[in-house]
């Protein structure tokens, strides 16, 4: 039956318990690349909501995570906004985008939808590019000089600071993670996976799938949007390469590994990818070989991603 | 004027469609008196399914109207219909089936009580109707298979219930008994005989003596187009009937 269980809270809530100790623990290099792992395990959290769940593949989510990305970037630097303020112009920013793109993009599926996603994000892309004297293009820009500590009294939050990078990134990925949870267990998520499966057949239950799908959509991107605001708040950056099509490929990368449509595959795909690439990356310049190779993979070994395989075979009870 | 009593529950008026070059629906006009039992029979092909798609919105016609309790409902998209009472099940089995047989019910009942995206719905109620729904049809000791695992007879029982937990106003089934056990047809006779006493019943059906025993009127098709129609009897002795359809 369809609750979220105490099995699985706790499990999800040990996860992130767990991702909270590790600070502590972790050498400084597994540090800084766990706050990386988890900035990018929320993006594809967010985009497993629509591939996994609805069963919709977008590649148009680099223009989403960019929204969140540049509305940070932009108002702090020409606007003098403060994080908390710029972050607020992102998740809204970010929201009203998802639900232009989605109401435009879901009027086709399948490929069509993944190529018109796709041409609408390298139309975004194209715009930061043209736009390069505000956006510094390729470039890009850096914010960290603007990131003023935030002052909650007895203590400071500053964002140079390695610990609060780290949880800030621990943040955003628990919200991610535990909505996603809770949207695969609720009465919306039956829904998505009956679209998923089935749509006629929704459709003739009289449930207006068009509409479902657009909320699946603006949530996915929503995330994507916070995640990319995030991005821009821990590693100060921001460029038109994250708007590029590898960035809306590779969330669908790693949740194919993870396992689409489980709520801890998009974390250990993006876990293991960001590892792989790290190691390979030191000793060939052609990372993308391995990247292709992975995908091959894993289509071939795990059509249903790490953790889908590990749920079909030991743990049932796994959302 | 017409009272509110006369006007039938369905009404469809020179219904059309065509698919590339092939007139499947020749100017059909249908009507549906409330909480009665309609079959409609014909050889394969006649249009019978085309006819149902275009009433349940599936398809849309390519010329003609459809009325609903008096209401032109020709341009409203398939989940309107669904939602107004106008449910449908397929010909060909369909189902969810990857999920349990019981959130195979559960969709169907969340989506009557539910609104919106479903943030404040009644878990209880919805768990309770669902059981009943499928106790209805006795499937409640496989609730929590995959519902693609079921026996094909008992897929059609589930795909049943999930409309009956729909609680139409009008029930289209198309072939419901096709490839059933004899005990399954008579489960299934059972529960639409109980049902037309609050509910209209659009029947598409081959097997001949369930139609004798479930229609109040027959509607009989061929080549698109409606060849007979009146009470069992009297279609049953219809020669050209006869000839076309039964064979004889
Ligand atoms: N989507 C479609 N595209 C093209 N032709 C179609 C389509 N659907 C049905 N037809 C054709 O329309 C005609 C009527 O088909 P329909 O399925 O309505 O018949 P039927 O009376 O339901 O037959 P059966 O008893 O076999 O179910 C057939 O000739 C069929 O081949
Ligand atoms: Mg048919």
């Amino acid at each position: 039956m369809r609750e979220i269980g105490s099995l699985p809270a706790i499990f999800h809530l040990s996860i992130i318990a767990a991702l909270f100790v590790a600070q502590f623990i972790l050498p400084p290099f597994h540090h800084s690349m766990l706050t990386r792992i988890m900035v990018l395990a929320a993006y594809a959290s967010g985009y497993n909501i629509l591939l996994g769940y609805t069963g919709l593949m977008s590649l148009g989510h680099a223009m989403l995570f960019s929204t969140g990305l540049y509305s940070v970037g932009l108002t702090i630097l020409y606007l003098g906004f403060e994080p908390l303020a710029a972050f607020t112009v992102a998740l809204i920013s970010s929201l009203v985008i998802s639900l232009l793109l989605g109401a435009i993009t879901l009027r086709t599926s399948g490929v069509f939808f993944l190529i018109v996603t796709m041409i609408f994000s390298q139309v975004f892309y194209l715009t930061t590019l043209y736009f390069n004297n505000i956006t510094y293009g390729d470039q890009g820009f850096v914010i960290s000089q603007y990131l003023h500590p935030i002052n909650m009294g007895f203590f400071q939050i500053d964002f140079a600071d390695r610990t609060v990078k780290y949880n800030l990134s621990l943040l955003v990925f628990s919200v991610a993670f535990l909505l996603s949870l809770y949207v695969s267990r609720s009465p919306l998520g039956l829904v998505l996976a009956a679209i998923k499966e089935n749509p006629d057949r929704a459709e003739m239950l009289g449930y207006n799938t068009y509409r479902y799908k657009l909320i699946a959509f603006a949530l996915s991107g929503t995330i994507a949007g916070m995640s990319g605001a995030v991005y821009a708040l821990v590693f100060s950056y921001i460029g038109s390469s994250l708007a590029f099509i590898h960035n809306s490929i590779n969330p669908l990368l790693w949740t194919l590994l993870g396992g689409a449509g489980t709520t801890t595959g998009p974390l250990v795909g993006t876990m293991l990818m960001v590892y792989v690439i790290d190691v390979t990356s030191s000793f060939t310049e052609s990372y993308l070989v391995v990247v292709g190779i992975a995908l091959i993979l894993i289509i071939l070994g795990f059509p249903k991603g790490i953790v889908g395989s590990i749920r079909k075979r030991w743990l049932t009870w796994l959302p | 004027m017409a009272s509110v009593e006369d006007v039938p529950l369905l009404e469809t008026q020179g219904l059309s469609k065509r698919f590339a070059g092939l007139e499947a629906v020749k100017s059909v006009d249908l009507r549906l008196e409330k909480e009665t039992v309609r079959a409609i029979i014909g050889p394969n092909g006649a249009g019978k399914t085309t006819l149902v798609n275009l009433i349940s919105g599936r398809l849309k016609p390519t010329s003609g109207k459809i009325y609903y309790r008096g209401v032109d409902i020709t341009n409203l998209p398939a989940h309107k219909r669904a939602s107004m009472g106008i449910v449908y099940t397929f010909q060909i089995v369909s189902l969810f089936p990857s999920l349990t047989v019981f959130e195979n019910v559960v969709l169907a009942v969340q989506r009557r009580l539910g609104r919106g995206i479903l943030l404040r719905l009644d878990r209880d109620s919805v768990y309770r109707q669902s059981e009943k729904a499928l106790e209805l049809v006795g499937l409640e000791d496989e609730a929590e298979l995959e519902a693609g695992a079921l026996p094909y007879g008992h897929q059609r029982l589930l795909d049943i219930a999930m409309a009956l937990a729909l609680q139409p106003v009008l029930l289209i089934l198309d072939e419901p008994t096709q490839g059933l056990s004899a005990g399954e047809i008579e489960k299934i006779t059972d529960l639409v005989k109980k049902l037309s006493k609050n509910t209209t019943i659009l029947l598409i059906e081959h097997n001949i003596s369930v139609v004798m025993e479930l229609a109040h009127k027959i509607t009989v098709m061929a080549d698109g187009s409606i060849l007979a129609e009146g009470p069992p009897s009297e279609v049953e002795k219809d020669v050209r009937v006869q000839s076309i359809y039964l064979g004889v």
